[in-house]
């Protein structure tokens, strides 16, 4: 029953606000009339005078995203400098400053939205960091990946234009989307329990030593901006936890209430994107890729939820299916901010997780997720014109060699980036170094995971603190930062030539909607998945 | 050959202009979004909750005779018999939650009933209805049933003061009986463990 209820109201509820998300994303994308217009335009045309944006100025796919990965660069050099000095700035609080490679790590992993953490946030943080260092970059990071996809959806409707102009999809995207969310969620999350303070902790007596008269025997509990960290990291699918247990802590998720809302937050955006992308390109298209998302996600709750997990390791306020339930969403959305210890969870559900992080878009992280499942559809489009020997076409264009070359670039270069860094850890042993000189099916999943997690930009790992080793940090850090940058730069790539093409209004030779057409999609996607990862999968939670 | 060159140089300083734009730019984005969400974001909205959510943005701690006695959200060790024990530290995953499944509780029933004297249906009926005031909480199906240890034990304290008054004389007169500091040197043991766990 609780089950049933639980799960009926994150689809509805969800599909229901992305609904309403979607139709603003797709206003934003187009610059049309939003609700709120002439105070929405005020406040940003505020922000460009403000930073000196020229609003007019288009782009071109380089240029577009030469300014994003700048704008990332500069961001990356400014966190690592107030981590490694942070002892230096205000409200330190006797905290150290972060070693060289622990910042680097740090600093890649939060503005590529990955939040892998080798760190114990309450205790190594201080708040200046967290505001300044982490909260702040878990805006920039979502920010940039919903602007690529801004561009990557104006290459189909734009001829020969421009993508847009990255300062000023920032800037919109920050000022009326994520802010005002995070915001109004934080207040939910503040209402429901989470704490939202600059004290770093609170002195407290126990129960027992107030009636023993003993107040030497007090406890600390460490608290900080919570809130404002948790909602934007659940709403940027950014999933860096402000404790070490991530939403499993009681201050980050105190309650069912909290858990399920923010399982919201982690999917309305994602699942937004495809629906932006319907009243833009044309209603079936963008239901395919959303029916071809639900599918897959759908996928990764049955095989999690099929065994239960703990109760060793898992929060007693979530039990198993609330613990599977939120993982699920966090690993399908790459989020990667799990309410239990991954080491609780049963094979089945590892095994589901590392699927959302294989395929990257079921429903994938924000704006990521959706490039991808569009580069599944090209790929599906390529081997299915194959098959019945006609020339690819994508929205009355026509799928050149290149298109397809830096699709299967995409898709390559994602196992590259899991395999070859997997393969020289176990071979040098930093990997044994942590998991024990006998490597078991366990400890070579939690390798895998690692830098699994780290390819997709998840962020969610066995590991943790543990790993605070320059090899680790570095290692993961450069994963990380390929698996950002380079199929970013791939997909604006792609939509740089897209927005070159003639357009034809013929029918083409293969809809891209319709069931027949997601029921191959899903199984091509599925098919190219399965024959990359199977043998590592096999290899380790298959054999736990 | 020369007017080669020039349109190099040319593309070359419009290259570079080019760059020193962008990074203009990213250095201004740099400073405004730090004010506005690292630090205008955060502070605000502590500031608010001080204002109206005092309890939760403060880390919802409980008082007890006038003195802060934990957080609800947060478990507590438990050394005495007389009260519900938590789940070890290391067996969830925060391992501060103070939350334990119906089951655990109603195991301890017997235990605390001999330990104190009250009835082991007052014991049941004062977790039932912590389980009841929890399912609310959880807005009836978001949470499968538990027990919250410190609000139970705060619950038995208050309806039993006379029980939990002489606390205090029998822990004193055990460690006497023992005659040696070994149990207060592990306890503290145990205490700096769990500060490490945070």
């Amino acid at each position: 029953m609780d089950t049933t209820v639980q799960l009926g109201v994150l689809i509805v509820g969800t599909i229901g606000l992305a609904t309403i998300f979607g139709t603003y994303l797709a206003r934003m994308i187009t610059f049309e009339m939003r609700p709120l217009e002439k105070t929405l335009a005020r406040v940003e045309s505020g922000f460009y005078k403000v930073i000196g944006i020229n609003a007019t100025r288009q782009m071109g796919w380089k240029e577009y995203f030469f300014a994003l990965f700048l704008t990332n660069m500069v961001v990356v050099v400014f966190v690592i400098l107030v981590l490694t000095f942070q002892n230096y700035l205000p409200l330190s609080e006797g905290k150290d400053g972060f070693s060289f490679d622990l910042a680097f790590n740090t600093a890649v992993s939060f503005i590529t939205d990955t939040n892998l953490q080798h760190y114990a946030g309450d205790q190594q943080l201080s708040v200046t960091s967290h505001m300044v260092a982490i909260t702040f970059t878990m805006f920039i990071a979502p920010a940039s990946g919903i602007a690529a996809a801004f561009a990557f959806i104006r290459s189909f409707i734009r001829k020969n234009y421009g993508l847009g102009n990255f300062y000023v999809d920032l800037t919109r995207i920050i000022v009326t989307l994520l802010l005002p969310v995070a915001i109004v969620s934080a207040l939910v999350l503040m209402v429901i329990g989470v704490p939202q303070t600059l004290q770093t902790s609170v002195e407290t007596n126990t129960l027992e030593s107030i009636i023993n008269n003993n107040s030497s025997n007090s406890q600390t509990i460490n608290i900080g901006p919570v809130a404002s960290l948790e909602s934007i990291k659940l709403l940027g699918t950014n999933g860096g936890g402000f404790f070490v247990s991530n939403s499993g802590h009681p201050f980050e998720n105190p309650t069912g209430i909290s858990n399920m809302y923010e399982m919201f937050l982690m999917l309305i955006i994602p699942l937004s994107l495809p629906i932006a992308y319907a009243r833009l390109m044309g209603k079936g298209r963008g239901l395919a890729i959303l029916v071809a998302m639900l599918i897959g996600f759908g996928t990764m709750v049955a095989i999690s939820t099929s065994t239960l997990s703990g109760p060793l390791l898992l929060e007693t306020r979530f039990g198993s299916f609330g613990s599977a339930l939120f993982d699920t969403v966090s690993l399908g959305s790459n989020t990667g901010a799990v309410n239990s210890a991954l080491a609780g969870m049963s094979p089945e559900a590892i095994t589901s997780f590392f699927l959302g992080m294989f395929v990257q878009a079921i429903p994938g992280a924000v704006g990521t997720g959706m490039m991808t499942m569009i580069i599944f559809v090209l790929l599906t489009l390529f081997i299915v014109g194959l098959m019945v020997g006609k020339t690819p076409e994508f929205m009355s264009m026509k799928i050149g060699p290149k298109d397809i070359k830096l699709a299967v670039y995409i898709f390559l270069l994602h196992p590259a980036l899991i395999l070859v860094p997997t393969v020289i850890a176990l071979g040098t042993g930093n990997a044994q170094a942590i998991v024990g000189d006998q490597v078991t099916p366990m400890g070579y999943t939690q390798t895998l995971y690692e830098y699994t997690s780290s390819a997709a930009n998840n962020g969610s790992d066995y590991f943790g603190p543990s790993a605070d080793t320059p090899f680790w940090n570095y290692s993961t850090g450069i994963v990380m930062f390929l698996g950002r940058y380079l199929p970013l730069a791939l997909l604006l790539a792609i939509a740089g030539s897209f927005t070159m093409k003639d357009r034809k209004e013929v029918i083409e030779p293969i809809k891209t909607q319709g069931p027949l057409f997601i029921t191959i999609l899903v199984t091509v996607t599925f098919l190219l998945t399965a024959l990359t990862f199977f043998p590592f999968i096999i290899l380790g939670p298959f054999s736990i | 050959m020369k007017s080669m060159k020039n349109i190099d140089s040319n593309k070359k300083r419009s290259l570079a202009g080019h760059f020193l734009y962008n990074l203009q730019t990213s250095l201004r984005i740099l400073v405004v979004m730090v004010v506005v969400l690292g630090i205008a974001y955060p502070v605000i909205l502590a500031e608010v909750g001080q204002v109206t959510l005092p309890f939760q943005s403060g880390g919802s701690i409980l008082e007890f005779n006038g003195q802060k006695v934990g957080s609800k959200l947060i478990a507590q060790e438990f050394e005495s018999a007389k009260f519900f024990h938590p789940r070890p530290p290391g067996d969830s995953a925060s391992g501060v939650d103070p939350h334990i499944t119906p089951e655990n509780a109603y195991s301890q029933i017997k235990n605390i009933s001999d330990a104190t004297g009250i009835h082991q249906n007052s014991l049941r009926t004062l977790l039932n209805l912590n389980i009841e005031q929890n399912k609310v909480t959880n807005g009836l199906f978001f949470a499968p049933p538990y027990v919250n240890v410190l609000e139970v034990n705060l619950e038995l304290v208050q309806q039993y003061p006379e029980v939990y008054d002489r606390l205090q004389q029998v822990e004193k007169e055990d460690n006497t009986a023992a005659l040696n500091g070994q149990s207060q040197q592990q306890q503290k043991v145990k205490q700096r463990g769990e500060n490490n766990l945070g």
